[in-house]
């Protein structure tokens, strides 16, 4: 019995040592992302009419004579340009990165003229998987328990959900986000648990993970100031007075790139935003916006266009995009007009926000379907494998705004006491992560706020994309730091241990 | 009750059929064409040139069927009575053997319009060719009383020596020192020739009583004042004072607008509908709009008889009556389009394409209605710079025309609107007057206008100025499941406990913080003691 007993043991620590929980974790993922989205008949997004905005500036089209699905099925193979390409890009964007870099594999690898989405795929794996393998390794690190593994598992049951995998196959820049904000949040997580001797590495992964983050997409633009917060806990570092200048002029940098990719916006896409706002936002949740319109100052026959999308899925009463609409509407109107009507109709706005909370959990794209043609699937029909997470989450979350915000405050309560216990211990890990926490917190509360005013509820589920993602972080961050004790306190490997 | 059913089912089918029959008649004896182009020409523009002939032959009863010489299959053109070619593009040939071949030996109607007109051809219409170079033309009558100057032509083929039987379309004046006439429209039997095609002015008049002419369809219409691109987002108030001008000048006119489908209930949309009714009791008509098209694929058919049915439907409940569709020439070259929305009516008016016409299933098989109107710009009218000012003329149409003008947006354009109608010397048309009966079907209900009467599913019925009364229904609400209503609970229950919670934590901070203080004070106090 006790010889069993000591075999199991050492079984047990050639695991450890062959297969320490980050890597299991990277490997569970890279089978189930892998299954997912190489092995076919493959899986992926349909798509919603917005691929246009990543395809033509790279040099990718819709191959000719084939039926293009928009919503229904997703499609695997596209053209690429062979002569000059007349497409310039529609607006400031990290994306054209990824797309480059898949193209240029699948040059190298696959055809010149054809263009297969798995090698986008490819590109978008390999960086997930970097990301999972480095926020797992600093959820775990550096207790060498068994319970490591539980949060090693609990990692790939979030996010190697295949609502997050399903997006690798797809022109939209969600999978570079979610990659990247891993890899910030592990930078700064990393560098407070002293994972490595020097610091720099860590601190430049998130200073360009956070700028292709906040670069990626228009939208992303106020994210910068959540991350400003999260720098912020870097002015603490210790022995770090020298650089603490460098630091600063990382955060300009980081700000500067958020109002570039806020400025740089095509006049197109402020127009569609503007649009949007109007007949998504200020038009919906109230029973006849008629009156209220006339009273702010606009013609109230445009009541009428309740929920109209700025280019017509089908058909419209008239052309949003046209010049009628964008002289006697759209200059009637701006941002701070949204402001003020929502902060005197409050009633109308919470509404809105708890439309926005009910969406927050369900990241799957339920509008585009996930299969090819031809595979016997229906149109739009949904992947079910390896979906646990995003179901059960979107469908027991609350839905308030309200309970959001209270979630906020309760978490930054908590991981308050872990920043000043370890303020006056000196140490630096619980400093650091507060900031962590307190940005992401900053994402929670405020990009639904945001997405209502710039966009009303159009694109919602999509809109709010990093929501999802940052509270999957800190409720993982959570249990991981109530198993290995270093809730309140920094870890300590001796009281750990008892 | 069941025996009314009965009754009601066997008129319901003898109607029915009489209708499929009449409509197998009138398709028998509508003429039926082939209108092959070399070149949509998109570069300059001329894409519009084919669009303006198609619904110039749908307004004269033609049944057209467009295609691209290049897609010409041998053969095809013996299902047709008449072929009509057109060169957008005559700096190329066309290739198509088989379509040159088949040309050359029809026996039916041929028209000819623009460059590289076929020795064949020209001795078809017995006459000569004469080519012009570098010319000012000016296009008139006989007798110079209308005269259009044209645009500087670079090259244009014109026949002489015409046969004795030759009938002639206005003539070309070239400002050399001999001022030769040539003639621009040449109809010889049943073969015609138009050395260029304009989509407006003189020389679309009198392209269309050629065409008219060629295919058996001579009348005289008087043009219907129509005011387009009205949409429930118009300065409304415009609109009305405009409608009262109009019916203070006791000129007829109609409207072409679109509308919603939904948010009845609104203020905006009963304000609208208001205005539109006043429309109809101050001798105004309503044409429904076809709506704007957005990304359509071939499966849009069903959405869009359900969005047609809706908009119908909503006005008809308040008391708006369209007497017809008004559409964009091209939705009669689709399936979807036609089969889906334009054939709920019996009368359409047929507009100008967009810059980008997006098709859902394009197939170029045009049909006719029985009453088609071809919709002319009126500033294409009022060109008093190059000529004669054909507004003030007050020229009859050869076909059933109406001559459009932009909803207004602002007093200054009103003004501006009503300056220019004065200009024009036309005898309106009067729908009020007219025998025959619009009729526009849509899901269940049917309303019809004859002789100043709207029908409603064909009784006579009056509009009321004032709004009607709507049977509110009771709100549908959607069915709650019970899980929905569980998670509901779930979520203010959870806010609630929440709040408690806190609420708890707070009072046990301070009361902790209170304790801990006391420890020091009572240990303070015991040793003092």
């Amino acid at each position: 019995m006790k010889k069993w007993k000591r075999r199991l043991m050492i079984a047990a620590t050639k695991f450890e040592r062959l297969m320490p929980p980050p890597l299991l974790a990277t490997l569970l993922c890279a089978i189930l992302a892998g299954v997912l989205i190489f092995v076919p008949p493959i899986n992926g997004l349909a798509d919603n009419g917005d691929y246009y905005r990543a395809m033509y500036s790279n040099g990718i089209y819709k191959l000719l004579g084939t039926h293009y699905n928009y919503f229904d099925f997703v499609t695997q193979k596209y053209g690429l340009m062979k002569y000059y390409n007349e497409y310039s890009s529609v607006n400031f964007s990290s994306q054209p990165l990824f797309v480059k870099l898949a193209i240029g594999l699948n040059k190298l690898f696959y055809s010149k003229t054809v263009f297969d989405i798995r090698f986008m795929g490819l590109v978008n794996y390999v960086f997930y998987l970097g990301s999972i393998y480095l926020v797992t390794d600093a959820f775990t690190y550096p207790a060498k328990r068994w319970r490591n593994y539980l949060i090693a598992l609990l990692v790939v049951f979030v996010f190697g959900d295949s609502s997050f995998t399903l997006y690798f196959n797809s022109f939209f820049a969600e999978p570079q986000m979610l990659s990247m904000t891993l890899y910030s949040f592990a930078a700064i997580l990393l560098l407070a648990r002293h994972r490595y001797r020097h610091r720099w590495p860590l601190i430049i992964l998130f200073g360009v993970s956070t700028v292709l983050l906040i670069s990626s997409k228009s939208q992303n633009a106020p994210i910068a100031l959540s991350y400003i917060v999260v720098a912020m806990g870097l002015l603490f570092l210790p022995n770090f007075k020298s650089q603490r200048l460098y630091l600063i002029v990382g955060m300009g940098l980081l700000l500067i790139t958020g109002g570039l990719t806020y400025k740089l916006i095509g006049s197109s896409f402020t127009q569609i935003n503007t649009y949007q706002t109007f007949s998504h936002g200020v038009l919906t949740q109230t029973d006849d916006p008629s009156k209220t319109l006339r009273q702010n100052g606009i013609d109230e026959q445009y009541a009428l266009m309740k929920s109209q999308d700025y280019y017509a899925k089908q058909f419209a009463t008239i052309n949003a995009s046209g010049k009628y609409v964008q002289k006697n509407l759209l200059t009637k109107y701006d941002f701070v007009w949204v402001v003020k009507y929502y902060m005197t109709h409050l009633k109308q706005f919470g509404r809105l926000l708890d439309l926005a909370s009910a969406d927050v959990m369900i990241t799957q794209v339920k509008a585009v379907g996930d299969y090819l043609p031809n595979v016997g699937a229906k149109a739009g029909q949904q992947v079910t494998f390896f979906t646990g997470f995003s179901s059960i989450a979107g469908a027991f979350f609350p839905q308030k705004f309200a309970f959001n915000c209270l979630l906020a405050v309760a978490l930054v309560m908590v991981y308050a006491v872990g920043f000043y216990n370890d303020l006056k211990q000196h140490q630096i890990e619980g400093v650091l992560r507060f900031f962590l926490v307190l940005g992401l917190l900053s994402m929670f509360i405020f990009v639904p706020i945001i997405s209502i005013v710039g966009d009303g509820d159009a694109d919602l589920a999509k809109h709010i994309f990093m929501v999802p993602v940052s509270i999957d972080l800190i409720f993982i961050l959570f249990v991981s730091d109530i198993l290995n004790h270093r809730l309140w306190h920094a870890y300590d490997e001796g009281q750990a241990t008892k | 009750m069941k025996r009314v059913k009965l009754w009601l089912l066997a008129v319901i089918s003898l109607v029915s059929f009489s209708c499929v029959s009449m409509l197998t008649v009138q398709a028998a004896s509508t003429p039926r064409v082939l209108f092959v182009y070399d070149s949509q020409n998109v570069a300059d523009n001329d894409q519009q040139k084919i669009a303006a002939i198609q619904r110039l032959l749908t307004a004269a009863q033609v049944r057209v069927t467009t295609t691209a010489a290049a897609d010409y299959h041998a053969g095809t053109l013996t299902k047709y009575q008449g072929v009509i070619t057109m060169i957008n593009w005559p700096q190329t040939t066309i290739n198509n053997q088989a379509f040159n071949r088949d040309q050359r030996r029809f026996k039916g109607s041929r028209l000819h319009i623009g460059q590289n007109l076929t020795a064949m051809e020209a001795t078809a219409l017995g006459g000569q060719r004469v080519k012009l170079y570098h010319q000012q033309l000016t296009l008139q009558n006989q007798s110079a009383k209308i005269h259009q100057l044209l645009p500087f032509s670079e090259t244009m083929t014109t026949l002489t020596q015409l046969p004795a039987k030759a009938r002639t379309f206005g003539w070309l004046k070239a400002q050399s020192v001999d001022q030769r006439l040539y003639p621009y429209g040449t109809l010889v039997g049943n073969q015609g020739y138009l050395p260029y095609f304009s989509t407006g002015g003189y020389s679309f008049i009198l392209a269309a009583q050629l065409i008219g002419q060629l295919f058996g369809q001579t009348g005289h219409y008087q043009p219907l004042l129509t005011i387009t691109k009205v949409t429930p987002y118009s300065n409304l108030t415009v609109l009305n004072q405009l409608s009262k001008r109009l019916y203070q000048a006791g000129i007829p006119f109609a409207v072409s607008t679109t509308t919603v489908g939904d948010n009845a209930h609104f203020k905006a949309y009963q304000r609208f509908v208001k205005v539109l009714r006043l429309i109809e009791n101050r001798g105004g008509v309503i044409f429904l709009k076809t709506p704007v098209v957005g990304g359509v694929t071939v499966s849009s058919g069903p959405g869009l008889d359900r969005l047609m049915t809706a908009y119908l439907i909503q006005f008809a409940q308040n008391q708006v009556f369209p007497v017809g569709i008004s559409t964009s020439a091209y939705w009669n070259q689709d399936q979807v389009y036609r089969d889906n929305a334009l054939t709920k009516a019996n009368q359409i008016l047929w507009l100008p394409d967009p810059a980008t016409p997006v098709y859902a299933k394009q197939d170029n098989q045009a049909r006719t209605f029985d009453r088609s109107i071809y919709g002319l710009p009126a500033s294409s009218l009022a060109t008093v710079k190059q000529g004669s000012d054909l507004g003030k003329l007050g020229l009859d149409f050869p076909i059933p025309t109406a001559v459009t003008m932009t909803m207004p947006n602002s007093e200054r354009s009103l003004h501006d609107l009503i300056r220019r109608l004065k200009r024009l010397n036309y005898q309106w048309f009067n729908p009020a007057l007219a025998d025959t009966k619009t009729e526009i079907t849509s899901g269940t209900a049917s309303f019809g206008y004859q002789q100043g009467t709207y029908f409603l599913n064909g009784h006579p019925t009056t509009i009321n100025t004032s709004a009607t009364k709507l049977k509110t229904l009771a709100k549908v609400k959607p069915e709650e499941i019970w899980v929905n209503r569980f998670f509901k609970a779930q979520g203010k229950f959870l806010l609630v406990f929440f709040l408690l919670a806190f609420a708890v934590f707070v009072g046990f901070i301070l009361l902790g913080r209170r304790v801990y203080l006391n420890m020091f004070k009572n240990k303070s106090g015991g040793k003092s003691k």
